[in-house]
Parts: structure tokens; sequence; C-alpha cells
């Protein structure tokens, strides 16, 4: 057969259905059904921001996620570690800049044990001292460790570089000064702060044919009362623009490691849409012109891809790759003219591709129970409707070339982009210098 | 309770006149539909003078076919939604897409033309430019990244050169720059064929549609001759020490323990055993390992142990800890030592296993949890075991696995680990790493 065969319009699809109820406590649940999704998905997600954590203590909403696995319900670190596995389940806790989520993966036949670990956590943490201590010497472990990932050093260059003195600058984790000042004291109190039924929302999703959702969250939550503190505003973290170029010194690297940024907005924007269309063409997908020109033309790299960061507040327009550290100054300024001749060029080929991929790809992309609440957890953090997701394909479908170019143009300026490049500053300098994008700095960072 | 232990996925099975093996799952209603094709052909069928090429030739199948244009095929899918890629291992190459339901005649289209006309449009040009894209995929996740070479290192401990497995699915990045276009044909002529191949459809399609449009798109393809599976004999784990050491750019001490193991095959009792008693010993914050190094000796800043399932001979079993800088290694492996031997001669506790059995059971449904998941584990079951419906039997045999089984395996496989390490540590300058790196030549070329 020589012509590919033809493809139907792709069936409507909406995200699944929501079915909301309130506990006596405040406690808000909403439950997704997933047919098929044997292991159900969970979260307790809290509204309270990263900038809730008290400046020098930065690092304690990171440290308390890592503690909150380690006993809970009466149990020590490895009771609750036993109680978990033997249920087949799997539990994390952690911070993002919008909120705290607490997070259960377990087959749906043991949905209320599993809710019921979860409520412990949440509810009667251990907080054990010794256990707290082991959890901040692995933290400050970890920060050691990962100074040696030029990825990871990339990005804390970057975010350093844009959000000046705002907590985004930093580690959602904490730095190492900080964290070596959190005490387990500082952790229950951020604990008994920011922990409370009426700033918390629990989302599961998976196949409910059996168990009744609400039910299991309902009494594995029954006995958790709590007044804690006021609730907190996170600030809006103002982007330092460029144009900068960042050489953070790695010495024999065989590869440059390359992280752009500029301002970008948030979901609910309502340029959104057309952006999401306009970044498809330009980077978001395989095809898209960076990854074509970097890697299908050229053969510098594995691979280039740009994306749209987002929290509460702002986003970001990124751009990701890694080439041979020869061909590094040619990159940064092949990306910048692609970014630039994206003004006003997507065309009708390219906006229609993209609709398509975002409208047929949805139901592939929330085929996972996990998908479905983390994709919750988003529009819960960033404040967006609940019926974002089909909202959102909506607009996406009424995108046309001119609102892509449009919004591309008034949301991205490419001549005010930071630029970071870990690679071998020895070489790469003369050549980005060359570039003439901005002035090289050259940052030699701390390594282990 | 219970509805995992009944969750089973219904599949027929049928054979093309050509030779290629279809299999098809049905989920009416999910709107989803995977496409999975298995070709059997890894890096263990390579040439000793061009490891890598099964991978390389993964790539090329991406840069056009007799009627599709070079990138089209991603562009055609993503364009409508689907997800897609390939993967290349030691013993397999695998091809797969997910996409909303009406896209699977594009999907079968695709994949069908560039099974039977590959090399019709390949270019000088495309060659070249995907040779030097595996170099940087290459740098990319080995390189340029802490311990990213330490399988690469490990695998001459436990393999020769020659054997199957002596060398990593990534391969020499020279040995691809010194390939030809020729030989491309070659290797697409010698193992891109139906009968080498099987093709699982899964998800939203009725059976007999799937079928017919297996049919429709590869049933005019010539069968040939596909080429005779031969697999060594398993060889019994390594019986003396063997360790390789290495100075690097690296922020903590490493060690990795590299076993052999028992081969991946139907029904496999002993590697069953082997994988719980893994579990066990290395998975998680329930593990022997991590409570001993990491939560009771503080000497570690994460230990686990690691089995990739393969079928010529033995699969392959690789541990690691890593070492918090300032302890002493040769006191973390006694630690290691001793937490095997003990397992050894105890065996597993009821909890234990199970707690080994229950995280099983759970990585089991989330892989089937996607059409994707359960169409590459279709074909795989289809192509190793020659039983597609082997995956329906995954957890009654975890179940029946006994605690006796678990220590034996323990016995035989896993504490032989200890014989085959590799360790890394911090180079204390650029020039001690060099120096380094010229010993470790004179090893490899050594075994």
């Amino acid at each position: 057969m020589e012509n590919p065969p033809a493809v139907p319009p792709a069936v409507d699809w909406s995200f699944p259905s929501r079915r909301e109820h309130r506990i006596d406590s405040g406690l808000t649940v909403l439950a997704y059904d997933c047919p098929g999704q044997f292991v159900v998905a969970a979260s307790v997600l809290f509204d309270v921001p990263l900038s809730a954590e008290p400046p020098d203590r930065e690092g304690v909403a990171g440290l308390t996620g890592r503690c909150l696995t380690q006993g809970a319900g009466g149990r020590t670190a490895e009771e609750f570690a036993d109680a978990v596995a033997v249920c087949g389940a799997d539990v994390e806790a952690s911070a993002s800049p919008d909120g705290f989520g607490v997070r259960l993966s377990v087959p749906v036949v043991r949905l209320s044990e599993g809710l019921r670990l979860m409520s412990d956590m949440v509810g009667a943490p251990t907080f054990d001292e010794a256990e707290f201590a082991q959890q901040k010497r692995l933290r400050l472990q970890e920060i050691d460790q990962a100074a040696s990932y030029p990825q990871h050093v990339a990005v804390e260059q970057l975010n350093a570089a844009l959000f000046g003195s705002a907590r985004a600058a930093r580690p959602v984790g904490g730095a190492a000064e900080t964290v070596l000042r959190v005490e387990r004291a500082d952790m229950a109190q951020y604990a008994h702060e920011h922990f409370q039924p009426t700033s918390a929302t629990v989302v599961v999703a998976g196949d409910f044919a059996g168990p009744d959702p609400f039910d299991a969250v309902s009494e594995a939550f029954e006995g958790w009362h709590h007044a804690g503190g006021e609730r907190r505003e996170g600030d809006a973290a103002t982007v330092a623009p460029g144009p900068r170029v960042l050489l953070v010194d790695w010495p024999d690297a065989p590869q440059a490691t390359i992280r752009l940024a500029g301002r970008g907005i948030t979901r609910g924007d309502p340029r959104w849409p057309a952006m999401f269309v306009a970044n498809f063409a330009v980077g978001g997908s395989f095809s898209s012109r960076l990854n074509t020109v970097l890697r299908e033309e050229k053969g510098v790299t594995y691979g280039a891809s740009s994306g749209l960061d987002t929290d509460r507040h702002g986003g970001l327009v990124t751009v990701a790759t890694a080439v041979r550290s020869d061909s590094t100054a040619e990159a940064v300024s092949d990306i910048v003219s692609i970014l630039s001749a994206a003004d006003g060029t997507i065309n009708a080929d390219e906006t229609a591709t993209a609709i398509r991929a975002a409208t047929d790809s949805a139901a592939l992309g929330f085929e996972r129970a996990e998908a479905v609440v983390g994709r919750v957890e988003v529009l819960l953090s960033e404040r967006l409707p609940l019926d974002h997701v089909d909202a959102n394909l909506n607009r996406i479908r009424q995108v046309t070339p001119e609102t892509a170019n449009d919004a591309f143009a008034s949301v991205l300026d490419p001549g005010a982009l930071v630029v970071v490049v870990v690679g071998d500053a020895r070489t790469l300098r003369e050549p980005l210098e060359a570039c003439a994008y901005a002035p090289v700095e050259v940052v030699t960072p701390p390594r282990p | 309770m219970g509805v995992p232990a009944d969750v089973r996925y219904p599949m027929t099975s049928r054979v093309l006149d050509n030779g290629l093996r279809v299999v098809v799952s049905p989920t009416p209603g999910s709107g989803v539909v995977a496409v999975n094709l298995w070709y059997d052909v890894g890096s263990r069928h390579e040439q000793p003078h061009r490891q890598g090429f099964a991978h390389l030739f993964e790539h090329l199948m991406f840069q056009g076919s007799r009627h599709v244009k070079s990138g089209d095929h991603f562009a055609l899918l993503q364009g409508h939604g689907a997800s897609l890629n390939a993967t290349t291992s030691f013993d397999r190459t695998n091809y797969f897409e997910a996409m909303p339901a009406g896209v699977l005649d594009l999907a079968l289209w695709l994949e069908a033309d560039r099974m039977a006309y590959l090399d019709d449009v390949l270019t000088q040009e495309n060659f070249e430019n995907q040779v030097d894209v595996v170099a940087q995929e290459r740098s990319q996740r080995m390189d340029n990244v802490p311990y990213g070479t330490v399988f690469e290192k490990a695998l001459p401990l436990i393999f020769d050169p020659e054997h199957p497995y002596g060398h990593l699915p990534i391969g020499n990045m020279q040995h691809l720059a010194d390939a030809t276009l020729a030989e491309v044909s070659a290797f697409h002529a010698r193992h891109y064929m139906p009968s080498t191949a099987v093709l699982s459809i899964v998800g939203d399609v009725e059976e007999s549609a799937a079928f017919a449009k297996a049919e429709m798109y590869f049933g005019h393809i010539d069968g040939g001759e596909p080429p005779k599976r031969e697999l060594p004999p398993t060889l019994p784990p390594v019986g003396e020490r063997r360790r390789a050491d290495f100075s690097e750019e690296v922020p903590a001490p490493g060690v990795w323990f590299a076993s052999r193991l028992p081969a991946d095959a139907p029904q496999s009792r002993d590697l069953a055993a082997v994988e719980l008693a893994n579990a066990i010993v290395g998975d998680g914050e329930t593990s022997r390992l991590h409570r001993r190094l990491v939560r009771q000796d503080e000497v570690a800043l994460a230990a686990g142990m690691g089995i990739n399932p393969l079928i010529a001979g033995n699969s392959l079993g690789l541990g690691s800890v890593r070492v918090v800088p300032g302890c002493d290694v040769d006191e973390v492996v006694s630690a290691v030592e001793e937490v095997l031997r003990t397992f050894a001669t105890d065996g597993p506790t009821d909890g234990e296993l199970a707690v080994a059995r229950a995280q099983a059971e759970r990585d089991w449904l989330d892989d089937m949890g996607t059409a994707a998941g359960r169409a590459d584990a279709i074909s795989g079951c289809a192509m190793l075991y020659d039983d597609p419906e082997a995956l329906n039997q995954r957890l009654p045999l975890l179940r029946s696995i006994t605690a006796a089984e678990v220590q034996e395996a323990t016995q035989t496989w896993l504490l032989p680990c200890l014989n085959a390490q590799v360790r890394i540590t911090p180079a204390e300058t650029a020039s001690d790493a060099e120096q380094d790196r010229t010993s470790t030549a004179e090893l490899g070329g050594a075994e």
C-alpha cells in the first residue's frame, strides 16, 4: 500500500468525571473512577506554599516529607515501612512550590489499609528524633551528591539566575546552609501549622467497581481533627530577564549540558492554549523545529526540546539539550535563532498538528490513575477550575496560526533569555563570547 | 480481597502464513490502542567488530522506508496523539506506539512498511547523522554521568568478550563509525522479517478486526528465513574473586556486585526464587541491605540489587552500594557479605516473603495498567517463551515459590555476587583520574 491509511476523527474524550464529598472535619474528597486501574493513586494535598517555610530554615518542608514515611500511627520507622510494604503499597510525601502532597499507591483490594496508613502519616506522624537526624543527614548527603550531576547543576544555576532572592531561586528541598539549621522541633511546628483538614484535599482515582472510595476515605480519616495556624499565601516570584550567559565550568566534560529559560505564563492565562500550540511546534515534540535541526539535521544531540513550566503565579519557557562539546556555541545560536524565527512563522500545518496531538493524546495521557491524580494536584495547586482539562482542550481546538503566533510573540522575548551551559570553560568560553548573545559569566561550582 | 489474584488479561494468538505471530488482547471502550513489535534481535546477535549495531539499526528504522519519508514515522503518529518509541536490549529490539483507537491502521501500515522495505530510501547522510546521534546518546546517558559506565565495567567480570552478553547494547562508538550502509541492508535482510517478529495489538479494537488488519498490512510481506535461535549453556556463578577498581570524578565511593543468574525461561521457578530473594535483600526501605547499611551502620547513601532477566544461558544481576564518603569500603563490603551469608543461612521470614510477593504484585498490576504495558509484556512472553499467556501466570508463579526455594536461590545464585566486584572511588585530581583510566584499559584487555 503506497499511501498511509486515512485516520478517522478521534472519538470525543473527557477527563474522568469527578465525585466530590466533604467530611465533617472540613476535609474535601475528590474521587475519579478509572475502570481497569487496579492500582489506586491517592493524594492528600495541603494548600501551603513553599515560601511558608521560615527563611532561615528552608528545607523544613522537604525534611517533613521525608520523616512522614519514617514512622506513624504509633509505629517505628521499620514497623511503618513493613506495614506499607506488606499491603503492596508505596507512600511518599514532598513539597512543591504551591503545595505539600502525601501520596499513596496501593492495589484497590487493599485501599482501606492503604488509606489508614496515609491518614496516620498526616495525623499521627512519629517524628522520632533519631529518624529526623538520619533524614537530615541523608538530605545533606544528597545535596553533596547532586553537585556532581551536570543536569542538576544546570537547573540550579538557572533558577538562581532567574529568581534572585525569591524562594524559587533555591532548591525545593533546601540548600545545605539552611537544612543544617533545621531541628526536629521546626519540623513538628511546620506539620502542626500546615497539616489541617480544612486546608487539605484528598484525591483518589482507580477502579472503584468494588469499594466505595468515600467510605474508605471517611473511615480512614474520621479521627483527624485539627485546628492549626492560619493559611498562608505564596508570593509571586519575579523572573529576572536576561540576556545572560552563564558558563558553569566542568573541566573535560564530554558533552555540554544546556538549559535556557525566559518568562512564561500561568496555565490560567488566556494565551495558554495558543502558547501550548506554539510550543509544540517549536520544541514540544519529536518533530519540532528544535529537535529537527539539532538532532535530525546536525546530529549534535540525542534530543532538544522546549517546555512550559508553571506554578500558581507564573511560568517559564524552557529549552533543554545536551550537545557535543565542540558544537556548543553553534547550538546556543541555533536555539536562539529558532526561537526568534518562530515569531510570526508558525504555520497552518504546525497548528493543526499540535491541536490534533493535544486533543487526541488526552485519553492516552490520562490512562493511569496516577496521571489523573497528578493533574488534579496541579489544578488544585495552581487554583484552576477542576474542569480545566476539558475546557482547555476545547480552547486548544480554537487556536489559529494567528493566535499561536501572537501568543508566542507576546510571551517570549528571545533576546531576554538566561542561558546556562555546563561544560569545559577552557574551550567553550571563547566560542560562546563569539555568539554575542550576552557577555559570558564563568561560574566555578563547588564540587564534592 | 482477591481481585488482583483474579486479574487476567484475555488474549488470542495466530500465526500468519508468512510466520508473523500476532497476539490480540481487546479492552473494549478504553479509546486507546497499543501496537508493540518485538524482533528477535538484540546486541547478543551482533558481530564482534560491530558492537552497538542493533541499537544503531533501531534508530535507522525511524529514517524512512519505501513509502515513508524520513522523520514521518514520528511526525504522523505524534501528530495524531500517539506516544511512540523503540528500545534495544541484549535479547531483542522492540518498537511500540500507543494511540487513539482510530490511529491503529496508520500505525500498522508504518510498521509494515519498515519491516518490508526499510533500505529502499536510507541515505549515507541519514546513516552518518544517526551514528552521531547515538554517540551523543551514549555521552548523555553514560559518559557525562557519574558512575554512568559501571555496567560496562561489570560485564567483563562475569562474561567473556565473545559471550552474547559480553558487551552492552549501546556498544562501541568506533565500531559504529566504521560501519557501512551496506551492512544496514544486510542486517535488515537477516533479522527483520515476519518470522522473527511478534506483533501485539492491545486495547480498544475487536479481536476479528485486529487480526484482519494484521493480515491486511503484514500478510503480503515475504516470510523470510529466520536465523536459528542458538542459546549458550547456563554458566555457573563466578567461583573466584574478580575485582576491577577505578578512580573517577565521582562524588562518593561505590561498589557493584555482578552476577550470573538463572536464564529467563517459561515458568522458571529458579529465576522467580532469585527475584524474590533479590527483593528481600535489596529492594526498598524494608530490604536487608538498606536496613543494615543505610539505617543501622549509616555507611551507605543507598544500597540495592537489580536483575535483568535474559534468555541466553544466564540473566544478569547487579547490586550496588553507594558508600558514605570517608567510610572504609572494605568494611562496607564485609557488611554486605554478612547480610548475604545470614540470609543464605536463615532464609526469609514469613513477613519478608509476604512483602516481596505483595510488592511484586503491585508492580505487575501497575505495569499492566496501560495498553502499552500489556502489549509489551505480551510481546515479550510470546517472543521469549513462545507463550503469550505466560503473562497471566506471573502472579500465581510468584505466590507458589516457597521460603526454602528462596533460601536455596540465595545460596546458589545470590551469594556468589560477592565474587565479581567493581569499585569506583573519587579521583583526587584530574591527572590521577587519567592515570587510572589507563590501567582500566589494560584490565579490560586482559579479560
